[in-house]
């Protein structure tokens, strides 16, 4: 290497050197652009939102799992290990409110294979995640802010809903790691 | 510029500029995301869970 500038250092671009220039350019334009284009189109989940108070949010769930909390043959309340069990309604008819709070999530939804539903979604008191398994579907729950999910299970089963925000820890039973939903699909 | 400068063309001048590179290099994005940040904010939903029960005739509003 000449420690002086050279009196004509410049050369242009080969042929070669310009065609992969333009396909890094061209690339990278792609790239830059599919970060806003991404959220355009059918594989993103609705951003139905709505704002709300953890009183309000509480209420309406309350209200819902009055009016649809599924019966045995006695006409007795069913409940799992404590929490409702709720038939929810079909898009059609109505909505449905699942709430997150420190350490439970309420009610256990029930819906049925290939119906579709609106599910509001909030959280009473601080973040909590959303992550339903094994389907991997994962949102955060805020308080103050209602999140509408439009979805139609294709499988039944049950899955589990679990908190992927550390929302803290009092003791063994009553913390992060404790905090597991269900939802039931039918027939 | 000396005469060694000869004969480059602009885009190689603007590639060496250093200060210009580190302009556009934060201008670009900077105004882009701005533009994105305005778009999110003025399509945000304001409207509250109360009204929408009311529009909707479900549990009686709030």
């Amino acid at each position: 290497m000449p420690l002086e500038t050279p009196e004509k250092w410049y050369k242009p671009f080969n042929r070669e050197e310009r065609i992969w220039m333009a396909i890094i350019l061209v690339w990278g334009f792609i790239m830059f652009l599919m970060m806003p284009l991404g959220h355009l189109g059918k594989q993103n989940v609705s951003s139905e939102t709505y704002k709300t108070t953890p009183d309000e949010f509480r209420k309406t769930a309350d209200k819902f799992i009055e009016k649809y909390q599924v019966r045995d043959k006695d006409g007795k309340r069913v409940f799992r290990k404590g929490i409702a069990v709720v038939e929810a309604p079909e898009k059609e008819k109505g909505d449905a409110f699942l709430v997150a709070r420190s350490w439970q999530y309420y009610p256990i939804l029930v819906l049925r294979k290939n119906k579709t539903y609106r599910i509001h979604m909030s959280s009473l008191d601080l973040q909590h995640g959303f992550s339903l398994q094994p389907q991997n579907l994962n949102f955060q729950l805020l308080p103050y802010y209602d999140f509408v999910i439009t979805m139609s299970p294709t499988e039944t089963g049950t899955s589990y809903l679990i908190c992927n925000e550390y929302c803290g820890y009092v003791s063994k039973v009553q913390a992060h790691d404790t905090m597991i939903g269900q939802i039931i699909v039918k027939e | 510029m000396s005469d060694s400068n000869d004969g480059v063309s602009l885009g190689q001048k603007m590639m060496d500029n250093i200060f210009f590179l580190l302009a556009i290099g934060i201008a670009f994005p900077g105004i882009f995301y701005f533009a994105w940040g305005l778009l999110e904010i003025f399509l945000f939903n304001n409207k509250q869970l109360s009204d929408y029960l009311i529009q909707t005739g479900q549990f009686g509003g709030k």
